[in-house]
């Protein structure tokens, strides 16, 4: 062992002596001790070891950290993966319950339902409010088997006035996208053909239609059902994306 | 040996976590938001540290990785540059540690890279040796023994400039003694 490897050892050594029961270090410290230069040297670099480990250790934490994180932990927990995951297919299921029956939604005045409004709000808006805030660009899920065999045994067609036919549902993704018309969710379904619903809080959204009210939209073959409730505007679209909604906003 | 609860993890290590955040982060509100985060992931992944004897080094490690994917997302920590000069063996007339306030010496260790920095602020806090260190930072233990070596080497060159900075000349903190006759 050279002069050189002895003090790379000691140097990685503490200075409080608890590595020195360590064979290779035990084996450099018996040899700096016979040797007067790097005794000295031995002495010094503790030395310098012991005063930077004093000031780092002084170093003492803001007075409530502690107590923050203690708070913390009892206020709120990350959400794991599936409480993320699940309310996609919920709404996926939802989307296809509101237009297969006909007591959730009322279509003849225009006027969404109570009943409809409530019923795809508290899933579709804990979606929004989800995606919101932690885009998934990435994800993907479907429905669960069962659920979907279900409304599919119903054997209710999709109304004529639905942008789409969705024989099959299940939602494949999600995103959330930026522009003019304020920060939009984007729920990406599966069916036969391609569909997105789109969800924006009702605050980010210019010119928000009236809570209740509903709209359809026909043009260059973007096919939109859209409606808005107290907190939130969603659009079903087909046949389009997301951007292209928001040059009619 | 029963599990501990979590309030005492986190009195036992909370204070060296925010050390070592401190020393990564350069700012006492980052550090504070990382030695949280920190518990906060602990809290949830706490089943699947089986060995009790393993949290000190797994919520280190966890600080670390947390700081290393902000500062990838948020490029918010500014890198330094490595100033790796000659290999300038102290005197004992010119060690210039003793001679400075702990607020100059940590200004110094702060300076460092991180690449040096996070090795070093371990490896002062005397909770790991420099085996756990190669763990926690998932570097081979030669790295380790290399880092702790030059970057103990760019801390005394700081200190020494910050030194002739704030003084304008150097003055030994142990003048070499008179020989007489």
């Amino acid at each position: 062992m050279d002069k050189h490897q002895i003090k790379l050892i000691l140097q990685a050594s503490r200075a409080s002596g608890a590595d020195d029961d360590h064979p290779c270090i035990q084996e450099a410290l018996r040899a700096a001790r016979q040797d007067p230069e790097l005794a000295a040297w031995l002495d010094r670099e503790r030395s310098f070891d012991r005063t930077m480990a004093g000031h780092l250790t002084g170093i003492e934490p803001p007075a409530e950290l502690r107590d923050s994180i203690l708070a913390g932990l009892r206020l709120g927990r990350r959400r794991t993966w599936w409480k993320v995951v699940l309310p996609f297919p919920l709404a996926a299921c939802l989307i296809a319950a509101f237009f297969f029956f006909p007591g959730l939604h009322q279509s003849s005045s225009g006027t969404l339902s109570a009943a409809g409004v409530n019923f795809f709000e508290q899933y579709a808006s804990l979606a929004a409010s989800q995606i919101i805030e932690e885009a998934q660009p990435a994800f993907e899920t479907r429905c669960p088997r069962a659920t979907r065999a279900w409304l599919q045994d119903r054997g209710v067609s999709v109304p004529e006035e639905m942008p789409v036919r969705m024989a099959r549902l299940g939602s494949r993704g999600c995103s959330s996208i930026s522009g003019p018309a304020g920060k939009l969710a984007v729920i990406f379904l599966e069916g036969e053909t391609a569909v997105q619903l789109v969800v924006a809080e009702r605050g980010s959204v210019r010119n928000a239609p009236p809570a209740g009210s509903r709209t359809r939209l026909q043009a260059n073959g973007m096919n939109v059902l859209g409606w808005a409730t107290e907190t939130h505007v969603f659009w079903l679209m087909g046949g389009c994306c997301p951007e292209s909604l928001e040059t009619y906003l | 040996m029963p599990k501990r609860d979590f309030s005492s993890i986190v009195d036992a290590y909370y204070r060296d976590l925010f050390r070592f955040a401190l020393s990564l982060a350069r700012n006492p509100d980052d550090a504070a938001d990382l030695t949280q985060q920190t518990f906060f992931i602990y809290a949830e992944k706490q089943h699947t540290v089986r060995n009790e004897k393993a949290v000190k080094s797994w919520l280190f490690t966890t600080l670390y990785r947390e700081f290393l994917r902000n500062r990838r997302h948020a490029n918010r920590f500014e890198p330094m540059s490595v100033e790796d000069g000659p290999n300038h063996e102290p005197t004992e007339s010119d060690d210039p540690i003793t001679a400075v306030d702990a607020q100059t010496a940590l200004d110094c260790l702060q300076q460092l890279d991180d690449t040096f920095r996070a090795p070093l602020t371990l490896f002062y806090l005397e909770d790991f040796s420099y085996q756990e260190i190669a763990n926690v930072l998932d570097i081979p233990i030669g790295t380790v023994m290399s880092r702790l070596s030059r970057g103990k080497s760019q801390i005394r060159k700081r200190l020494r400039s910050s030194r002739q900075t704030s003084d304008g000349s150097v003055i030994p903190f142990n003048p070499p003694l008179q020989r007489h006759g």
